[in-house]
């Protein structure tokens, strides 16, 4: 794979943004919804850290939390219905749920940005192209005029819009699907931000042009070192992108991992299940392996382990109890030896003894305890 | 021309249509400049029970086909023929009858599920609209499907925006199928599922169509996809088909050089699988100015004098196997000469 990107290549030329490098740290967040029905707890006690440069995978089941996750560290969780209702969210050493709505709005497009799952939900069909990816660069870099015009154009470039110095007059529907989507890209990137959360990114590219979209985000990131929340259902760009994956589960973090480990020795029976479904391309097969039994309604969780119905594994004591997380130990860690599981209450990042970075699981099969 | 791959009864018959877009300058004024040649003489067929995968890059114009089937956008030029009737001057019953036949999953579920609808309604409208089914039949059927795509029935007074992306999709595809349609557009209509939810409406789709021999239009990028549901299987490149044969044989044995390019840059499914990749360079071309000859030209690796000014015609270079391109002698016009 070559570098897609053109000699104009840093985005600091064009007037600097400066947005440092900072931690992100996610701390039991909890958002849930109020409806008619009951409470869903869309997201129910998630944590996670992610360190500068640094790229997280999150996957797991369609309905599991992975947006609201997302939404919920930009405060744009749709309310009155809504409502994070616990948790902290850390970048640097500032808490965002604490901030005033002023305040997040100077965060939010500058420090984070995100792509949204739903690029329409993003774009203003009255306004052109132009005016919509050049929104950020002139309210965050003071461009204007034909350094406006110019930036812009770079940055179609870089998500490989063909044709730029026209297409920038389009409107959004005038767009193919996987145009909109990289327009959303583009104005994510556009004001170089210290965490980019991406949320399926690239459902609508053909896999030439994902494959260059996917270097531009690693080169940009290589300079810039800021750090990015990917969420997809596409193991091969997890593979390709992601330091670490999270698989999420009825609103939990489930399983984490660096990349490899998850891929090679997944724990969680759910994750097990899903990597198992992944069709082999090369394979003529008559029907797809699926998970058994039905995704959970979030309406009326059991008891216990939500996974528990669908689960080979289940014991007594799954229906009865949620299993805390468990440190599984890395299999493959860097002193080349086994960390030998036991360890509850880890949340994610770096083992405590510093051995390498953790392999965690919610599930009662890992909690040491003789069986 | 007929471009039939098989001798099989046809069901849709698209017949060289093309679609062109005016492109305007200036905000006030408005004055066309242009045209984007999004669908630029295409022309294909699909069978009963058969299903059509059709492939290609960002922008190439699948969806813009798919709208002009589904008569959402008016021809440029040729026709559409479904049940060896032209699609294009229903009136009234007829046309009544040809939009309870055609189903569609769009590619943007969230913009095309009406915000003010319940799931309920939304799912069973094709049915109300066009068929006489009782009211009670309906909530019985819409719960079935449903269920059949993996959401409980118990949220269907539930408003689209209560759900995730992929519930949305699933909502979609249940809608699409809900009247038990004979051609089902499909554009993307997977793509943002989970492998399991994924596997299970895959094999949903291929258990109606040995039920029922429904047929489908599949549009995807999702490769793996598109070669478990196709039997045959369709590549566009900027406006135009450049390869169509059989799924195994455009799958194992692809002739174009695009289609060859993009096989090779799929991410493995698994990480651990290593493959080659021909990477495609050059800036991507825009159906605004297309080239006069391949519209490959400039980004193809094999690329050969003639290829610049002469377009290579689709033509079957190999048993069932059509292919667009001067490395096959059945692409060159008569006279044309093709030595690099
Ligand atoms: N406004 C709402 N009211 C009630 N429930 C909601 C609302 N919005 C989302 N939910 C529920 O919250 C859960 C989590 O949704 P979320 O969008 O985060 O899922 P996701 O993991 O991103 O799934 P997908 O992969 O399908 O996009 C879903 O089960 C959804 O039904
Ligand atoms: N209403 C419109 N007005 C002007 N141009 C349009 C319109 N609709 C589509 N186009 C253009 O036609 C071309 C083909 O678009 P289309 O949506 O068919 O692509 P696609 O193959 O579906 O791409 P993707 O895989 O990204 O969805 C694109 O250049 C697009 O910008
Ligand atoms: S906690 Fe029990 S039911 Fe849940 S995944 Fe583990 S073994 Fe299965
Ligand atoms: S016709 Fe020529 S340029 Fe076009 S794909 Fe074939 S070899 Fe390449
Ligand atoms: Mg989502
Ligand atoms: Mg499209």
């Amino acid at each position: 794979m070559t570098s897609s990107l053109p000699n104009e290549r840093s985005i600091a030329d064009a007037g600097t943004v400066g947005s440092m490098a900072a931690r992100l740290e996610v701390r039991d967040l909890q958002t849930w919804f109020y409806t008619r029905r009951g409470i869903v707890k869309a997201v129910d006690g998630v944590s996670f850290a992610l360190e500068p440069g640094e790229t997280l995978g999150l996957v797991g089941e369609s309905g599991s939390g992975k947006s609201i996750t997302c939404l919920s560290m930009l405060r744009l969780v749709p309310e009155p219905a809504g409502r994070i209702v616990g948790g902290e969210v850390w970048l640097g050493d500032t808490d965002l749920l604490q901030l005033s709505r002023h305040e997040m709005e100077q965060v939010r497009g500058r420090r984070i940005s995100m792509v949204l799952q739903d690029p329409m939900t993003s774009l203003n069909p009255v306004f052109n192209v132009e005016k919509q990816v050049g929104e950020g660069s002139m309210y965050h870099m003071g461009l204007h005029g034909s350094g406006l015009r110019d930036r812009v154009q770079q940055l179609l470039r870089w998500v490989r819009i063909p044709a730029p110095e026209v297409r920038a007059n389009d409107y959004p529907h005038q767009m193919s699907g996987g145009m909109r989507q990289r327009i959303v890209g583009a104005i994510a990137l556009s004001s170089q931000p210290s965490v980019l959360i991406a949320d399926e990114p690239t459902t609508s590219l053909d896999v030439t042009i994902q494959a260059q979209y996917l270097q531009l985000l690693k080169d940009l990131q290589e300079e810039h070192r800021f750090s990015m929340i990917f969420v997809t259902h596409d193991f091969g760009i997890v593979a390709r992108v992601c330091d670490r994956v999270a698989v999420m589960y009825a609103g939990k973090i489930v399983e984490m991992a660096p990349t490899r480990e998850l891929f090679s020795s997944p724990r969680h029976p759910y994750a097990k299940a899903l990597i198992q479904s992944l069709p082999d391309p090369d394979l003529e097969v008559e029907w797809l392996t699926t998970i058994p039994g039905q995704p959970p309604s979030l309406y009326d969780l059991p008891q216990g382990c939500p996974f528990a119905p669908r689960c080979a594994d289940a014991m007594d004591i799954c229906t009865q109890q949620y299993p805390p997380t468990f440190e599984t130990g890395v299999a493959t860690d860097v002193s080349g030896g086994v960390f030998a599981g036991g360890a509850a209450g880890v949340s994610s990042g770096v083992t405590a003894g510093g051995i390498g970075p953790s392999h965690t699981a919610a599930c009662w099969l890992y909690d040491g305890a003789p069986r | 021309m007929m471009t039939a791959v098989t001798t099989e009864p046809v069901l849709l018959d698209v017949r060289h249509v093309r679609k062109y877009f005016p492109v305007n300058k200036g905000v006030l004024l408005r004055k066309p400049v242009g045209w984007i040649k999004a669908v630029d003489d295409v022309a294909f067929t699909i069978a009963p029970g058969q299903t059509f995968g059709l492939v290609g890059e960002s922008g190439c114009g699948k969806s813009t086909l798919a709208k002009l089937i589904l008569l959402l956008e008016p021809l440029t030029e040729g026709d559409i023929m479904f049940d060896e009737r032209s699609v294009t001057g229903l009136r009234g019953d007829a046309l009544k009858n040809y939009r309870a036949s055609v189903g569609a999953v769009f590619q943007d579920p969230f913009s095309s599920l009406s915000p003010r609808m319940r799931v309920k309604e939304i799912v069973g409208d094709p049915l109300a609209v066009t068929t006489d089914t009782p009211r009670s039949q309906i909530e019985a059927r819409v719960s079935e499907v449903l269920e059949q795509v993996g959401l409980n029935p118990s949220t269907a007074s539930n408003y689209p925006h209560e759900f995730s992306g992929g519930q949305r999709q699933r909502i979609a595809i249940a809608r699409a199928l809900s009247a038990s349609p004979r051609l089902v557009i499909l554009d993307e209509p997977v793509s943002a599922l989970d492998a399991s939810i994924r596997a299970q409406i895959i094999n949903l789709l291929k258990s109606l169509q040995q039920e029922l021999g429904v047929s489908y239009l599949l549009i995807a990028h999702d490769l793996g996809t598109v070669r478990f549901l196709s039997d045959v299987v369709g590549v566009m490149y900027l406006g135009q088909l450049v390869e169509k044969s059989t799924s195994r044989e455009v799958f194992t044995n692809p002739l174009h050089p695009y289609t060859r390019a993009l096989l090779s840059a799929a991410l493995p499914v698994r990480p651990d699988v290593q493959r080659e990749e021909v990477v495609i360079s050059g800036e991507v071309p825009s159906p605004l100015d297309p080239p006069s000859g391949c519209r490959f030209y400039a980004r193809c690796p094999a690329a050969m004098a003639i290829c610049e000014n002469v377009q290579p015609l689709l033509a079957e270079a190999e048993d069932g196997h059509e292919v667009a391109c001067h490395l096959y002698p059945t692409s060159s016009p008569a006279g044309a000469n093709a030595t690099p």
